[in-house]
């Protein structure tokens, strides 16, 4: 269950959830099978989408990267990383999970290192590469979460 | 929250579920679906589980009413009916711990001063005997492990010369 569900269940002690708090759960629970299907087809186009992600990057900004405190190959990990946590999270159907485990701290240690401006470009480049490579209902399913982690990004 | 499904989700934190992690996930979000359906039936059921449970305990102990005059049969019904609706939320949430430390803890150290515990737990085995009695196999089965996470705990308030 998510976070947020969890917690309606929790505040309903000492009476019966009523119909419609039932049925976000059924909702939630129903839905679970699409969720993990969306996240098997990122898996199965992780390869393309940093293939084309990095590409892209490195012909925008060729000097990302360089700095020895963050090099590419750091970056290239974090932004798998980043794919890997958005489908759990939308698995999950859980933004609290996605904010508490890995996007609000993410967001803040990326900022210590490189300016967020290049940080928000290269992500949007990175959903851009996601958009390319899954059909538009998937898309729509993870997009939530990429737009949180920009909000961190100009919060962190 | 259900200790399987949290420990699946941390385990496979920071990377793609494994083919047996999804399936273990399908089957806690069907079970899910299950356990609404064993709610809604024992939420239909309450007046009569609670009904019965209430008249056997009483029956039991009949100096309740001596000591607690007419709202004897009220406030039995009431703290079941409160212990029924906890186990029943730890049933949807697939999560004994959550009857045994929202109430039954508490529960036990306020009854533990106030009355008889043994009395008490007697009359949860009466809630569980009724829902054997008034709901189908399958969801006082789902039900029980819960319930009886309630009476375990209020036991553990037994006396240990009256224990043995």
């Amino acid at each position: 269950m998510n976070t947020q569900l969890k917690n309606v269940l929790v505040e309903t002690e000492g009476r019966y959830p009523s119909a419609s708090e039932l049925e976000n759960v059924k909702k939630w629970a129903l839905a679970m099978p699409d969720r993990i299907e969306v996240a098997q087809r990122l898996a199965e186009k992780e390869e393309d989408v940093m293939t084309n992600a990095i590409s892209a990057l490195g012909a925008k900004h060729p000097e990302f990267g360089q700095a020895a405190q963050y090099p590419q190959e750091r970056f290239h990990a974090d932004l798998r990383r980043h794919l890997r946590y958005v489908a759990q999270s939308q698995v999950l159907d859980d933004p609290t999970y996605f904010a508490e485990q890995y996007a609000e701290w993410t967001a803040e240690m990326l900022c210590a290192v490189e300016s967020p401006e290049v940080l928000t470009e290269a992500f949007e480049i990175l959903t851009e590469a996601v958009k390319g490579a899954l059909d538009a209902a998937d898309f729509r399913a993870l997009e939530p979460f990429f737009f949180q982690f920009d909000r961190c990004l100009h919060e962190a | 929250m259900n200790r399987e499904f949290e420990e699946l989700v941390r385990k496979s934190e920071g990377r793609y579920l494994q083919d047996h992690e999804a399936a273990k996930m399908r089957g806690y979000a069907e079970g899910l679906v299950a356990r609404i359906d064993t709610l809604t039936a024992i939420e239909r059921s309450e007046e009569t589980i609670l009904g019965s449970a209430v008249e056997r305990t009483m029956k039991k102990f009949p100096h309740l009413t001596e000591s607690y005059g007419d709202t004897a049969e009220k406030k039995v019904r009431r703290d079941l009916g409160l212990g029924l609706r906890y186990a029943v939320l730890a049933m949807l949430m697939k999560d004994p711990d959550f009857v045994v430390d929202k109430l039954s803890v508490w529960l036990r150290t306020i009854m533990s001063a106030l009355c008889n515990i043994e009395e008490v737990a007697f009359s949860y085995e009466a809630v569980l005997q009724a829902c054997e009695e008034h709901l189908t196999a399958e969801d006082a089965a789902e039900l029980a492990p819960y319930l009886r996470a309630h009476i375990d705990e209020l036991k553990r308030g037994v006396p240990k010369e009256r224990a043995a």
